[in-house]
């Protein structure tokens, strides 16, 4: 049999170590569908009064409980629940009556869109200031900058979408205040849902550069007479990138879970908007499903970050390839003691 | 470079300041001329703009009328339909045989030619020839008997159809039906008139099922359903077949915008060219006429807020005791504090333009008489009560003041925050001793109103099991003499103030923005507009 190469280790490595994860995601969606289910059917908010109005009678209750399969008990109705989730149904919403998987898979692609491009322009604004604020270490301009990052991070993102509504919408009337449609549409809610991520990656941007600067390849590379530009953007930046990566990833991953009210002051139909009416009508499904699909993408985002790391740092990519040597290693090791 | 970064930042930070800064000030010149009011033809309504030589320019598409809404409805049946937003959709898509006219109170024919009672329990429909859907298929007498079972089986509106003997019901011919009632009950002509049973067709139903009749609305209606964006928007266009007067716009879009900020925004930049469940702080502004290019209509609303003491508690089955309550609480300072523009106070438990509308006094605040009531009635030293309502309503604001009220005389009230369905399910199995109710008359028959208050209601509040009051009310509500049941409803009204049960707080005062350049807007005191009568100047 042919010994694999060096490069097809780490590959094999790789795919193993995504197969790991993947089978760990699988207890932490289990614990999530256990939770949610529990809080939904412990929570004193009855849905059917959501659903028939107070004035329904015993009878009509009746009816509708045993329609949605609420008079079960609990760990019948929790079993069902996993069941339908196994074959990837999960449930049918008490208000609409539409399949809630379809619900989500209608909403879902906006909020991608929002999140990707919220994550996108803070990407963008936060990675060059946090080096610039880095490469200019206790300048004016580094004071300014932290200052502003720790403003617009304690801004919540609803009032600062209200906010820029009446600066930009109502006052200046350069965008529309709601909807979707046009590329306009887009620029007020990227902006809310942006600007604490700009905060968190040009705060992460600027410590790493600090760490990176100081080491002595950087100090070799200047000794070189390699030119500061290239120093900053061909070394250091690299190399400083890879703990933003990470962050980068799990903005995206919290931007999407937190875009619930921004969506609902910008009127964007996708999830959030879609987990926010669910809960004023203690429409369960809806919330469960809503839960755990966030859930599940956040454990997806939470891969593909630790997959991409693995990419970029040469040092995790070594212990992948190195991982079964180490262990042949520590194997003969304790058959020999 | 350092100090040009530095100002570059400062400036931006500034201008972003100055921006948001000045939209909370946001006063924008009045072009609608100077405060006018006038009494609308029904007597009740008020319009305040719109007086100016100058109209604000339409910039929603030319041919295009958008509503702003607060709520999304959760379906576009009208059996089911239970927000003023989805009545506005399915009333566009989808007619009734019959309306009530608000100006005359007499009700019309739609798409029903006659209709008459030949006897205690036998009405007989016949509906107008050639009407047909929108799909082509053609209108008939089976097609309103499908509606009628559609909405007896309603999981919102099926007490109100419990009357008719399905069995019995006779389709005669393609354009009459015979329906047979096991009882006789007045108000069922008023509850078809509501945009509830707008007539479906029964072979749409059996082609689509219950899913495309909640998400693909088709009728009669003067407008065709285009398509439902979830979270977003509804839209319709014109029926160019429509049997009745047809629009005279092209295409209809109905916006979810449940932000109020935001719709409010939209309309005072032109993004809808009406809304709906305006603010308090957006109807005083439009009052002061501080929204440029708006038109005001405000009118009295048909909810009516009460305050109902469960009848299971001990002090509360002590009429002196409810008479301290009333005597203990300002019930006008309450509404004014508690619901700003939005309600007013009343002392009547039937708004006004309901049918068989009796005018009761409000009951004095006198702090001293209720301690005085109280210490006859043997709570001298106090009592305590619990109340449940959903935090952030005008109604927990209502009943936080009332909680400080009752402490002056003594009564502790133990009030609890919580969610709105927690709340009534508290009030409905007697947790919750004390608090607020809402009985809305959008049929304008007392039957709808005092739905609540009668011993078949799930609500146990102070009169659930008084009989001669109940008796008053299913008196008002088989009786077909109109006599009889104006004789009724005065009796139970007299009855409830006399004897401190259901105490009426306030009713609602509805109120839609709209942009001047519409020319007929048909403002109503139920919450929902008749669009297809819309006209733009």
């Amino acid at each position: 049999m042919r010994r694999l190469s060096w490069h097809e280790k780490e590959v094999v490595s790789l795919i193993k170590y995504i197969l790991k994860r993947i089978l760990l995601m699988i207890p932490v969606l289990f614990g999530v569908i256990v939770v949610i289910f529990t809080i939904n059917y412990l929570s004193p908010s009855d849905p059917l009064i959501s659903l028939l109005g107070a004035d329904a009678t015993e009878a009509q209750r009746i009816a509708k409980a045993a329609e949605l399969g609420l008079d079960q008990p609990y760990i019948v109705q929790l079993v069902q629940y996993i069941k339908g989730v196994l074959h990837l149904d999960l449930g049918t919403s008490y208000t609409t009556y539409t399949p809630v998987l379809e619900s989500i898979l209608e909403r879902f692609p906006t909020t991608f869109k929002l999140s990707i491009l919220a994550v996108g322009l803070a990407s963008a604004v936060g990675i060059p200031l946090g080096v610039v604020a880095a490469t200019h270490q206790n300048s004016v301009f580094d004071y300014i900058s932290s200052i502003a990052a720790l403003i617009v991070a304690s801004m919540p993102g609803f009032w600062l979408g209200l906010m820029l509504i009446i600066g930009f919408s109502l006052n200046l009337g350069w965008f529309p205040a709601s909807g979707l449609g046009t590329v306009k549409h887009w620029v007020l809610p990227v902006i809310a849902a942006g600007v604490f991520p700009i905060a968190t990656i040009m705060r992460t941007t600027r410590s790493s550069m600090l760490e990176v600067i100081r080491q002595d390849y950087i100090r070799t590379a200047r000794s070189k007479g390699i030119s500061e530009k290239k120093v900053i953007t061909r070394h250091a930046l690299k190399n400083a990138l890879i703990p933003v990566i990470t962050v980068v990833g799990m903005q995206l991953a919290f931007t999407m879970g937190g875009v619930i009210v921004l969506e609902a002051v910008f009127t964007i139909p996708g999830l959030g908007s879609l987990l926010k009416t669910a809960i004023g009508y203690n429409d369960y499904p809806v919330i469960q499903g809503c839960v755990l699909f966030i859930a599940f993408v956040m454990c997806i985002m939470n891969l593909l970050v630790d997959v991409l790391y693995a990419f970029i740092d040469p040092r995790l990519k070594s212990q992948y390839a190195s991982g079964r040597k180490k262990r042949q290693k520590a194997k003969t090791a304790a058959e020999r003691s | 470079m350092k100090k040009k970064i530095a100002l570059t930042l400062c400036a931006v930070m500034m201008a972003t300041a100055c921006l948001t800064g000045c939209g909370s000030g946001g006063q924008q010149a009045n072009v609608g001329g100077n405060d006018t009011s006038a009494d609308a033809e029904s007597g009740e309504m008020t319009v305040i703009g719109g007086d100016s030589d100058e109209i604000s320019e339409k910039t929603t598409d030319a041919d295009t009328f958008v509503l702003g809404a607060s709520e999304e409805p959760t379906t576009l049946e009208p059996a089911e339909a239970q927000l003023v937003s989805g009545w506005i959709c399915t009333g566009a898509v989808y007619d009734n045989l019959i309306t009530l006219n608000e100006d005359t109170g007499e009700i019309e024919g739609v798409l029903a030619e006659s209709w008459e009672y030949t006897d205690d329990t036998t009405l007989v429909i016949r509906i107008k020839d050639g009407i047909k859907f929108h799909n082509g298929s053609d209108l008939t007498a089976d097609d309103v008997l499908f509606t009628l079972e559609r909405l007896a089986a309603s999981s919102r509106y099926a007490t109100n159809y419990s009357c008719i003997d399905f069995e019995n019901c006779t389709v005669i011919d393609n354009t009459t039906l015979e329906v047979k009632l096991s009882t006789t009950y007045a108000p069922l002509l008023s509850y078809l008139c509501h945009p509830s049973a707008g007539v479906l067709s029964r072979s749409y139903y059996e082609e689509v099922g219950e899913e495309g009749l909640a998400r693909e609305p088709m009728g009669t209606g003067a407008f065709v359903f285009d398509n439902w964006v979830s979270g977003d928007r509804f839209t319709a266009h014109r029926n160019d077949d429509y049997w009745g007067e047809k629009p005279a716009y092209e295409n209809l879009a109905v916006r979810f915008i449940t932000e109020s900020t935001t719709r409010m925004i939209e309309f005072e930049t032109g993004g809808v060219d009406a809304v709906i469940d305006l603010a308090s702080s957006d109807i005083e502004r439009m009052e002061n006429n501080e929204v440029s290019g708006s038109v005001l209509y405000k009118m009295a609303g048909e909810k009516i807020t009460r305050l109902e003491m469960y009848e299971g508690y001990e002090p509360f089955q002590d009429e002196r005791v409810r008479e301290a309550i009333c005597h203990a609480i300002d019930f006008e300072s309450v509404v004014s504090a508690a619901y700003g523009s939005t309600a007013e106070y009343t002392s009547s438990i039937l708004p006004k333009d309901c049918m068989y509308y009796v005018e009761t006094e409000g009951y004095e605040y006198d702090p001293d008489l209720a301690k005085e009531l109280l210490e006859e009635a043997g709570y001298g030293d106090g009592f305590t009560v619990s109340a449940s309502v959903g935090s952030g309503s005008p109604d927990a604001k209502a009943l936080e003041i009332i909680q400080a009220q009752l402490a002056d005389v003594g009564i502790e009230m133990e009030l609890e925050l919580t969610d709105v369905s927690t709340s009534i399910d508290k009030m409905l199995n007697g947790e919750a001793n004390i608090g607020v109710i809402n009985g809305t008359v959008n049929v304008k028959d007392p039957d709808q109103a005092l739905s609540n208050i009668k011993a078949e209601s799930p609500f146990k509040i102070s009169s659930s099991s008084d009989e001669t009051l109940n008796e008053y009310l299913i008196t008002g509500a088989v009786s077909v003499d109109d006599s009889v049941r104006a004789e009724a409803y005065e009796n139970a009204c007299n009855y409830m103030h006399d004897h401190y049960l259901s105490v009426p707080i306030c009713v609602s005062v509805v109120t839609y923005g709209v942009r001047d350049y519409v020319d007929y807007f048909p403002a109503s005191a139920s919450g929902w507009i008749d669009v297809k009568t819309i006209t733009f100047k």
